[in-house]
């Protein structure tokens, strides 16, 4: 979806989603999760039911119609878990990525305004960065300040936007360039201006895209944390602890496991439909 | 040429050095703030540098101290020193790294080769497809589907342990799944940047084609490009191994690093981040290396070293 | 040329009779033994799981052994033993009993041992217990040993057989330097097995030692070898067991155990043990512990939120029973009813809301075993508005942890090594120097000692009756229920559960051999 014309002609921009096919699916997928969400009772998730553990889902011989995916270990009701587990992921996933972003595009953009000597330091910070173990460093942050959904939230930021810093850094020379040229002959607008006006809406398009893309690699971030143990477990509901939880049983009740991989893959996939898939991949080649 | 080789070599090297320094120097100050380490009742615990520390900063200089001796320091857990745990958990990672590493380079030409000599429009798209379906997968989503098919309805091959080379199969197998989307999807779009290319058609309209094309031209313009995205999944590679010796339960380096991380074992924890460093840096640097003995003056875009 | 070709076939016929003979003669037997439990160190001195004691039994030998059949005390190592007053103990050490290095057994190994496993420097897992009552050990005579007890120590004869492994002396100081990590990975034991490999975390290779002393007490079945597989999570284990590469575990959680009952070539067999699983609460006024810690209102609160019989239905299957006594019933001293907590929530809720525990204030439970129990516990607990974090860790990360002072309360349970006696849980939790003591109470500790300072039964039923009891009115645990022992057994091996739990493999006979030992 072109943003530019989200701004200036809102209703266009509607009607041109709605006549591609695929990005109708991948936000149809997620109204669809938020509307389940809402409406399910949040009580549903956490409450126990010991005599009714393991209950397997609707198809098989011995399902319940109460619990149409069945139950987990403390008979839990596996459908209200995954819904809650959607919003755990859906609300790290988000939050991450928007701070990822605004963060390391306004640090991106000044340090490839400041050039020089600026530039060589956002090159080094991106070095240290990847030279880094991203996990260990996620891990005992998450360890230590707690499973919270807020500290994971910004420890995921934290670790993916050096990222986004290190791409705006590289655009923004070329736009600035330009930009200045013209500016510099009609004397009228300031750098702030430029930046509003040129700068950012040229870079939106291609963070745009990287935003998805950070959206979904933010919820398998945050998926592994959980399955690892280290993170979002136990009560609050989370895909990976899911799958965790029912690792040891995989072999007669695989669709413990199954069904919240599907949902992690659905989640991810729809998300990433909602925008141009090769500008997501030529981006990420940066 | 050689003596720009070296220089080259030689700038690299020492930015290098100075990346894993301060990627130690984090570590430490992170591990010091969430273990506590001064804490710990004189006696029962190893303080991280070999005596009472009183300062994060002078503990972190007694450490690097120690550690460019080589000695980093004893294990709370194995009560052992590190270097010792480190050496015996070392082969399983490495094997595993290597094998899946050039099992998602093998698998990647092949797809994005078959694409290119098939020349099909919707073999290309159902690729770019399959490839995003795999990205959204997590690492150990694929490692349980590939246990479930494989060891247990199947009953081919083992589902954790390092008993022998068997047991390795299936965990290269998930790593390398985990890596190739992203390996193809580069490789589709720099093939398709270096075909269309300008001197490509120059070249082709003098009368070179086929092998002589590909090998003298085609491929050395490709390289640089995909030497360093390799140096880029590199880093990814360490993540993998975590979460795919955890799933398979291999005694390697990766679930070396969880334990420590959630028990709290700081020698441990800080020797593996560095040795992690190291690792990245030095193929960094190879690749880097590599790609300047090729083409001097190859764009090195999403290198690791400015 | 007829005769000659029948010739020939009868003798390739018997020499391949007598090949496949030779053959089933020399066909070692192998069990291959499951375990959930990772071991890191082959050394019994250093580890306290009970996956180590059952590793121990067969490469390790002490002074004393317990007999199986009848849970008495009768020498091992030991030729004869006599007591030549309460707090002294005369050991003749039996000659010719080789280590697996080859080296004879001397008093001087049984000293060095004894007094290694109860100092300081050795920082054993055991020593706090060891030191409450070993005061000193002399060589009096060639092959005789003196140990000297603080006070007429009821247990000494069980600590003797299963906390003290005997070791050559001397092996924990190589060239002078301290190496607590010498037996480690390689072990040098008495027992009838000796390691042949070990990948930690992994895989131990035992095989049969065939310089065993030959009066030893210990009946011996006939496995040549044993291959202990540590897997990290029972579904791989399960499908390690399905596929036959597993011949004996135990441990076993419940929800794997339905299908374990169904799997062909393979028996679930129940069995008795010491072993009861407690919430154990961190007590105001002990300085150790850094963080808030329960009053004795929200302590009863607690006892009063967890549900016990659901527990013991669901989670922990049949064969178990609830408990209110912070003691195995069937242990000597643990007295029959004590304060009674039942299941009520909203008295709990009530007591909660007098007592002066901060209900916005975290607290964290650590647990580091039956995961799925904790969880439960821990609903139980948020259900009556305590705002409760798990801590699940391994067992090492709790143990430091516990050193720090960082455990407000903690789930754990213990075997006692089988001992049908209230000291050996008594003295392992209530010592002011125990690492698993939350209380840090000078006058319970003082009562504990004194309650095992003599062999009196009676009195000493009596002085248990009044700990157990201050015990429960003051809610320092919440005792939960007893942990049945579940063994899976291959139908052809014979394995006989012993009464105290603890699981001794050498016993063991394969049923299809020919070959008697």
């Amino acid at each position: 979806m072109n943003i530019m014309l989200f701004f200036k002609h809102p209703i266009a921009a509607i009607k041109s989603v709605s006549t591609n096919r695929r990005r109708l699916l991948g936000l149809f997928l997620l109204g669809l999760l938020v509307l389940a969400n809402a409406c399910i009772d949040p009580e549903l998730a956490r409450t126990l039911h010991l005599n009714n553990r393991y209950v397997p889902p609707i198809w098989h011989m011995d399902g319940q119609w109460l619990h149409l995916l069945g139950t987990d270990h403390l008979g839990r009701d596996v459908l209200a878990r995954l819904l809650a587990g959607a919003k755990t992921s859906l609300i790290v996933g988000v939050f991450s990525a928007m701070l990822a972003t605004t963060g390391g595009v306004f640090f991106g953009v000044l340090l490839g305004y400041l050039g020089g000597g600026a530039a060589l330091m956002g090159r080094f910070i991106l070095a240290v960065h990847l030279a880094m173990p991203a996990l260990v460093i996620m891990l005992l942050m998450v360890w230590f300040f707690g499973d919270s959904l807020l500290w994971v939230v910004c420890i995921i930021a934290f670790i993916h936007l050096p990222w986004f810093l290190s791409i705006s850094q590289k655009l923004t020379p070329e736009l600035i360039a330009q930009d200045f040229l013209s500016a510099a002959v009609c004397g009228r607008l300031s750098i702030f201006q430029i930046f509003i006006r040129e700068v950012l809406p040229n870079l939106l398009p291609v963070i745009v895209s990287l935003f998805a893309l950070e959206v979904t690699a933010a919820i398998l971030t945050e998926a592994t944390l959980s399955y690892l143990g280290v993170g979002v477990r136990g009560e609050a509901a989370s895909w990976g602890g899911m799958i965790a939880d029912a690792q040891s049983v995989i072999i007669f009740r695989p669709w413990l496991t199954i069904l919240p991989a599907l949902c992690l893959f659905l989640l991810s996939i729809s998300i990433l439909c909602c925008v141009r898939p090769q500008r997501v991949w030529k981006a990420s080649a940066l | 040429m050689i003596k720009r080789l070296a220089l080259f070599a030689a700038q690299r090297c020492v930015l290098a050095v100075l990346v894993v320094l301060l990627v130690s120097f984090m570590t430490y100050m992170v591990v010091d703030v969430t273990t506590d380490a001064n804490e710990a009742i004189a006696g029962e615990w190893v303080v991280i540098s070999h005596g009472v520390e009183t300062s994060a900063l002078s503990g972190y200089r007694e450490w690097l101290f120690h550690a460019i001796q080589g000695s980093f320091g004893e294990s709370l857990l194995w009560n052992r020193s590190v270097m010792s745990v480190i050496e015996q958990h070392l082969a399983t990672t490495l094997w595993l790294t290597s094998a899946a590493l050039v099992g998602a380079l093998l698998f990647s030409t092949m797809l994005v080769m078959t694409s290119y000599l098939l020349s099909n429009a919707l073999f290309s798209r159902v690729l770019i497809m399959v490839c995003m379906v795999f990205h959204a997968l997590p690492a150990f989503t694929l490692g349980l589907i590939l246990i479930w098919i494989f060891s247990y309805k199947l009953d081919w091959l083992p589902a954790s342990g390092t008993l022998d080379w068997h047991s390795f199969i299936l965990p290269v197998l998930a790593l390398a799944f985990a890596l190739t989307p992203r390996l193809v999807l580069v490789m589709d779009v720099t093939l398709k940047q270096v075909l269309s290319a300008g001197f490509v058609l120059q070249l082709r309209s003098c009368g070179v084609h086929g092998w002589r094309l590909w090998v003298d031209h085609i491929v050395v313009n490709l390289l640089p490009a995909l030497l360093s995205v390799v140096s880029i999944q590199a880093v990814h590679l360490l993540t993998g191994a975590v979460v795919t010796e955890s799933v398979f339960s291999m005694n390697g380096l990766g679930r070396l690093t969880l334990e420590s991380v959630v028990s709290g074992d700081v020698n441990m924890i800080v020797a593996l981040a560095v040795l992690f460093a190291v690792a990245a840096v030095s193929v960094d640097l190879v690749v880097n290396l590599l790609i300047f003995a090729i083409s001097p003056h190859a764009e090195t875009r999403g290198n690791l070293l400015p | 040329m007829c005769i000659a070709k029948r010739l020939m076939r009868r003798s390739l016929m018997l020499s391949c009779v007598l090949l496949m003979c030779a053959y089933q003669a020399q066909a070692a037997v192998t069990v291959r033994v499951g375990l959930l439990k990772e071991l890191t160190t082959l050394d019994r001195n250093y580890a306290t799981v009970n996956e180590s004691l059952v590793l121990s039994q067969l490469t390790d030998d002490g002074l004393i052994y317990i007999d199986p059949r009848t849970l008495n005390y009768e020498p091992l190592l030991a030729e004869r033993y006599f007591f030549k007053s309460p707090t002294e103990l005369i050991v003749t050490i039996r000659k010719g009993v080789r280590f697996h290095s080859g080296a004879l057994l001397t008093a001087d190994d049984v000293v060095y041992s004894l007094k290694w496993a109860a100092s300081n420097e050795g920082r054993t897992h055991r020593r706090h217990m060891l030191q409450t009552w070993f005061k000193s050990a002399h060589v009096i005579a060639p092959y005789q040993v003196s140990v000297r007890l603080k006070y007429d120590y009821p247990l000494v004869l069980r600590d003797l057989a299963i906390s003290v492994p005997i070791r050559r002396q001397g092996v924990y100081q190589q060239g002078g330097v301290i190496d607590r990590g010498a037996q480690a990975f390689m072990l040098d034991g008495l027992g009838p097995y000796r390691i042949t490999s070990f990948e930690p975390g992994n895989r131990i290779l035992l095989e049969r030692f065939t310089d065993y002393y030959r009066d030893s007490r210990k009946y011996l079945g006939n496995i040549d070898r044993f291959e202990f597989k540590m897997f990290s999570n029972s579904a791989s284990m399960l499908l390690a067991v399905e596929h036959g590469d597993v011949d004996w575990s135990y441990r076993l959680p419940l929800d794997i155990s339905e299908f374990l009952r169904a799997l062909q070539g393979m028996t679930l067999v129940n069995g008795t043990s010491m072993r009861i699983t407690f919430l154990t609460l961190g007590v105001t006024g002990n300085q150790r512990i850094q963080e808030p810690v329960l009053d004795l209102l929200a302590r009863q609160a607690i006892n009063h939120a967890i549900n016990r019989e659901v527990l013991v239905r669901y989670m922990l299957g049949t064969g178990s029973q609830t408990i209110d006594a912070a003691c195995h019933p069937q242990q000597l001293g643990c007295p029959a009813s004590v304060k009674h907590y039942d299941y009520d929530v909203e008295k709990a809720r009530a007591l909660l809301a007098k007592s002066s525990w901060n209900r916005a204030q975290e607290l964290n439970v650590w647990a580091y075993q039956n995961r799925h129990l904790a969880e439960v516990i821990v609903a139980d607990l948020k259900a009556i508005g305590l705002n409760v974090r798990l801590r699940y860790v391994s067992l090492a990360t709790l143990n430091q942890a516990r050193i720090q002072g960082l455990v407000q309360a903690y789930i754990g349970s213990w075997g006692s090594g089988g001992t049908p006696d209230a000291a050996a849980i008594a003295n392992a939790h209530w010592f002011m120097e125990s690492p698993r003591n939350l209380l840090n109470s000078e006058g319970l500790s003082a009562r504990v000692v004194a309650a095992q300072s003599h062999s009196d039964p009676e009195l000493r039923t009596r002085q248990y009756r009044d700990i157990f009891s201050d015990i429960a009115d003051q809610a320092y645990w919440v005792p939960l229920a007893t942990v049945p022992a579940r063994y899976l057994i291959a139908d052809w091996l014979s394995f006989v559960p012993s009464r105290d739990g603890i699981a001794r493999l050498y016993e063991m006979t394969d049923t299809r051999s020919h070959v008697n030992d």
